[in-house]
Formats: structure tokens, C-alpha cells, sequence
């Protein structure tokens, strides 16, 4: 076990240095270079080559990569030039943002896929198990952004229940309750969707469960239905989501793209597409470097995590 | 159940049929815009659906968006198909260090999430519906390089292909007439599932305004546009939306029936 987890810290010094020579490489390709992407098609060509040269941008490529890596060692990104101040601060205050709805979101959709998941399992000639197909077809086919947008229409603009944007209100306390009232339309939407994955991973792995020897045992033995589908089955099932649950978590940090622009939540994914539009390259470095980030660390856990629930993958 | 799946994909038949003859329907102009007509209901002066902020027919817009989400979705599940198709047939093909090379740089693109890794490659070659498409086109080739490695390292080691290179075929030969005729079922799946999701994506690309420009919609620019009027409006993102699940549910239909 410790090997499994020594191996796999070590592997991922590897994938990162891999991940931030991609996203170096990707941004040296932006046309023209970033000087003359920053300065946009009107500026002199003084004015480009002035920052061309305070942006280290004409010394060759790996000399570049390096002095890139060894800022970024010192958590150094570099200035956004479209907002005036520095990436890092930036992109961090942005980022708490982004782990609340996220790590929101993601809850909902764990809850409402296992619930949905096992009840789907244990009844699955009846209606409720029958009509889970047809949900789960929608649930994938649906987007979040619109989603998002009709929970708006219905719960903000019709009922007036939830406020339909932004993190906190302008006037008033602020305070836990203010976030959750700002917080549940944008988990919903975001949740559900990546619950429905979820809940149709969970249903298989429970009906090859379902039929196993030991199952039968159990209820041969005057188990609780209950209890045999939670502690016996369900728990063997926890394992093997763990993977699909790393996936998942990518997807709620994509969709927190689209959903933070919906409900003009100020997170990261919002400010990367104004940094596109403003073409500002260093704090699209930023954002995109710091969801990859999460994203390995993400997959980490649940990889070691899978390992301690399951000690016969480590053998 | 069945019954409400099949009506489903009668209507999605519909819109995709209705969208592709658009141009030959006597329809207002999708991008003309008439200020004197703005934002009438449904049923007035000839608007079918009504009009947007603009005064431009929304069922024209409707066609026309839903013909450019089609044709963008389509045109990127080819790209991602044919380019993944190539990698995964020569890492399972030819194995060893090539096998091993492509992965790792499979691996790589993987480990970003995939949505964000879309917008650092919109962030290079700018907004657009034609960079949009290749941005989700490229995060999507691993997963069909995966798939298909996978089952071409099957179907090589099969005794068919032993017995065929036996007899003298060419690599070319192998991979052409008896790799990818076997590879067809998966690829064909492969491709129903990833049509749906790239349907979803580049009309989340137009949605946060990185995808198509004004003044040509897709689906997604006339959901983010509907956004604008949702005070007076709230129903206004109800039929792009429904045409966008409409369209992806029959997508995934179609390879749920194939698996």
C-alpha cells in the first residue's frame, strides 16, 4: 500500500512537468505572439516590441519553458495585463469560488446518483427501476447551461425563491445563509446532470452484486432486505466508482464553465472566458493550469483512495 | 417507455429533417433584422415562434441554429473519429515503443479536464464556431484512440490476421481490410455517444460566447441570447433547449440500441 501510494506521488512528477509543457507549448502557438495578441491589431509596432522584450519573449523557446518553470516554482504567473494585477492573486481568489460550487455540486450529484443508483438496483422490474432508463438518457443528454437557465425562469423569475446569480447579496449580511440561498440553484444544475453517470455506474455494479453467492447467503440467512442491499452489496460497489467519481469531477470542473457564466458566479471558469475574449494568455495559463492541477490531485486521491478500500489491488 | 422513446426520436427525425430543408421553406431571413417586429408572439404577422430582441424570426433561427449545430457536431465527430482511429490502430497495431509513445501523450491530453483544455485551445486560436469545433474535436481524440487501441490489440493478435500475414498481406493490407471492417461495430457506438456530447459542447462554447459569432446562431448563441429577455421572457430558452436535448437524446438512443 505505502508502495502504491510512493509510486504514484512519484508518478506525478512526470505528468505535471508533461501538463505544464503542454499548456507552455499551446500558448507559444497563439498567432503572431503574445505581445502582438495583447497589443491587438491597432498598436505600433514600437509598442509591441517594447513588450515583446519586458516579456522575455525573444530569447529562444526552452530558455522560455525554463524561466517560466522556475517562476512558477515561486508561484509566480506573471502579470494579467487585462486586469492589473498579478495572475496568482487573481486566479487564487477566484479559485475558492470555483471549489465551493464545485465541491457543491459534486455532492449533489454523488447523493442524488447513489440514491438514484441503488433504488434503480433493487427494483428493477418495477416501475420505478423501468423508468430509471428513459431519466438517465435525459440526464446525459441534457446540458447544465440550460438547465441552469430554466431553474432561473422557474425558482428566480417565477417563484422568486432563490436568487438567479452572483455569490452573495449586495445589501444585507452576507453570511452562511446567503451563500447557500446563492449556492443551491448553481449546484442543482450542475449536480444533476453529472449525477445521472453516475447513478447508471452505480445500478450496473449493483446487479452483478445483486446475483453473487454471498448475497444469496445473506438473504438465505434472514438478512433485512435493507441491510443487504446497503452493507453487503452497496458496500462492495464503493471501490470500483471510485474512478468513474475522479471523472466525474473533471466534468463539474468543466461544467463550472458554463454554469459560473450562467449564474455569474465568480469563479475561475468564468474569468478564463474573459480572459479568451480579452486575449490575456498569461491568466488563461493561470486558470487552466490551476483546474488541471486539482484535476491530477483529484484523481490521486480517489486512485489511493480506491487502494485502501480495496486492498487486493495493491497485491 | 418504449412508446416515449420512439416519439422521441420521431421528433428529433423531424427537427433534423425540417432544419436541413430550411432553406428551401418560405421562411424570413434567420439574420434579418426588423426593429418594428421586435420580440412578438408566437402566431403574429406570420412568426410562427415569434420573434427575438431583434425582431429576426425565431423559427428560422431555430432551423437555421439547429443546421449549424448538426453539421458542426457532425463535422467534429469525423475529425475526432478519423484522427483517433489512425493513433489507436497504430499504437494497437504496431505495439511496443510507438504503442507506448502515443499513450503517454494520450495520457498527457487526459489529464487535463477536458472541458478546460477546450478553452486553452479556443484561447490559441481564438473564438469561433470553426476553432470551437476543433477545440472539442481535439479533447475528444484520446477517447477514441483509447477505444480503438484497444480493440486493435485484440483483433491483431487474432488468428485470422496471424493466418492472413502468413500468406504475405501487407500492414496496409491487414489494417485495411481486416482491422477496420472489424473495428466498425465499436467505432459506430463510439460515435453516437460522442455525437450527443459534442452536439452539447459546441453549443456550450457558442453559449459563453466562444463559438459561433453574430450574426450566425447555433443553438447555443440563441440559448445565451434568450438569457437577455429572461426577465420578460422566462420561457424564451425553452425551445433552443428542448431542440439541443431533443437532438442529443436521439444520439444516445441510437448507440444505447447499438450496445
Amino acid at each position: 500500500m505505502k508502495l502504491y501510494l510512493l509510486k504514484r506521488i512519484v508518478l506525478l512528477g512526470p505528468v505535471l512537468a508533461g501538463v505544464t509543457f503542454l499548456l507552455f507549448a499551446l500558448m507559444e502557438l497563439v498567432p503572431g505572439d503574445a505581445a502582438e495578441a495583447m497589443l491587438g491589431p491597432y498598436a505600433t509596432s514600437d509598442n509591441v516590441q517594447r513588450l515583446r522584450s519586458s516579456m522575455n519573449l525573444e530569447a529562444p523557446f526552452p530558455e522560455r519553458y525554463l524561466f517560466w518553470i522556475q517562476n512558477l516554482a515561486r508561484l509566480d504567473l506573471g502579470e494579467a495585463y487585462s486586469i492589473g494585477r498579478p495572475v496568482r492573486d487573481e486566479v487564487l481568489e477566484r479559485y475558492s469560488a470555483t471549489l465551493i460550487l464545485a465541491g457543491a455540486a459534486f455532492a449533489v450529484a454523488l447523493v442524488v446518483g447513489v440514491v438514484c443508483g441503488v433504488c434503480a438496483a433493487a427494483w428493477k422490474d418495477r416501475t420505478i427501476g423501468r423508468l430509471f432508463s428513459l431519466v438517465s438518457i435525459l440526464g446525459i443528454s441534457i446540458p447544465s447551461f440550460w438547465l441552469g437557465l430554466m431553474f432561473i425562469s422557474l425558482f428566480s423569475v417565477a417563484l422568486g425563491w432563490f436568487p438567479s446569480g452572483g455569490i452573495g447579496a449586495i445589501q444585507g449580511k452576507g453570511g452562511a445563509g446567503d451563500l447557500l440561498a446563492h449556492l443551491f440553484l448553481p449546484a442543482m444544475a450542475l449536480g444533476i446532470v453529472s449525477s445521472s453517470v453516475i447513478a447508471q455506474f452505480i445500478r450496473s455494479a449493483m446487479l452483478e452484486v445483486l446475483v453473487s453467492g454471498y448475497i444469496r447467503t445473506a438473504r438465505a440467512k434472514g438478512v433485512e432486505g435493507f441491510q443487504v442491499l446497503m452493507s453487503h452489496a452497496f458496500r462492495n460497489v464503493i471501490p470500483s466508482i471510485l474512478p468513474l467519481l475522479g471523472l466525474q469531477a473533471g466534468y463539474v470542473i468543466g461544467g463550472a464553465v458554463y454554469i459560473e457564466t450562467v449564474f455569474q458566479w465568480p469563479g475561475v471558469g468564468r474569468m478564463l472566458v474573459q480572459a479568451i475574449q480579452s486575449r490575456d494568455i498569461l491568466l488563461v495559463q493561470g486558470g487552466v493550469l490551476i483546474l488541471g492541477t486539482s484535476y491530477l490531485i483529484i484523481n490521486l486521491i480517489t486512485d489511493v483512495l480506491q487502494h485502501v478500500l480495496d486492498p487486493r489491488l495493491s497485491k | 417507455m418504449k412508446g416515449v422513446l420512439k416519439t422521441i426520436s420521431v421528433f428529433a427525425w423531424i427537427l433534423v429533417l425540417a432544419s436541413m430543408l430550411a432553406p428551401l421553406m418560405p421562411l424570413p431571413d434567420p439574420n434579418a433584422v426588423e426593429l418594428g417586429q421586435r420580440l412578438m408572439p408566437p402566431f403574429v404577422n406570420g412568426h410562427v415562434l415569434g420573434t427575438d430582441l431583434l425582431g429576426r424570426d425565431l423559427l428560422a433561427r431555430l432551423l437555421s441554429g439547429t443546421r449549424t449545430s448538426l453539421l458542426v457536431a457532425i463535422a467534429a465527430t469525423c475529425v475526432s473519429l478519423i484522427a483517433g482511429t489512425c493513433i489507436g490502430i497504430t499504437s494497437g497495431f504496431y505495439g511496443g515503443k510507438t504503442d507506448a509513445v502515443l499513450m503517454r501523450g494520450v495520457d498527457l491530453v487526459m489529464a487535463f479536464p477536458y472541458l478546460v483544455f477546450a478553452l486553452a485551445i479556443v484561447a490559441v486560436l481564438g473564438p469561433g464556431i470553426g476553432n470551437a469545433l476543433m477545440a472539442i474535436a481535439v479533447v475528444n481524440v484520446p477517447f477514441f484512440a483509447r477505444t480503438v487501441r484497444g480493440a486493435a490489440l485484440e483483433l491483431a493478435q487474432s488468428r485470422y490476421v496471424e493466418a492472413s500475414r502468413a500468406l504475405g498481406a501487407s500492414n496496409a493490407r491487414l489494417v485495411l481490410f481486416h482491422l477496420l471492417p472489424n473495428l466498425s461495430p465499436t467505432l459506430l457506438t463510439a460515435c453516437g455517444t460522442t455525437f450527443s456530447w459534442m452536439l452539447l459542447e459546441t453549443a456550450g462554447l457558442s453559449f459563453i460566447g466562444l463559438g459561433a459569432q453574430p450574426p450566425h446562431a447555433d443553438l447555443g448563441t440563441m440559448l445565451s441570447d434568450s438569457r437577455r429577455l429572461m426577465l420578460v421572457h422566462p420561457l424564451s430558452p425553452l425551445i433552443p433547449g428542448l431542440a439541443l436535448v431533443l437532438l442529443a437524446v436521439s444520439g444516445n438512443l441510437l448507440a444505447a440500441r447499438r450496445t
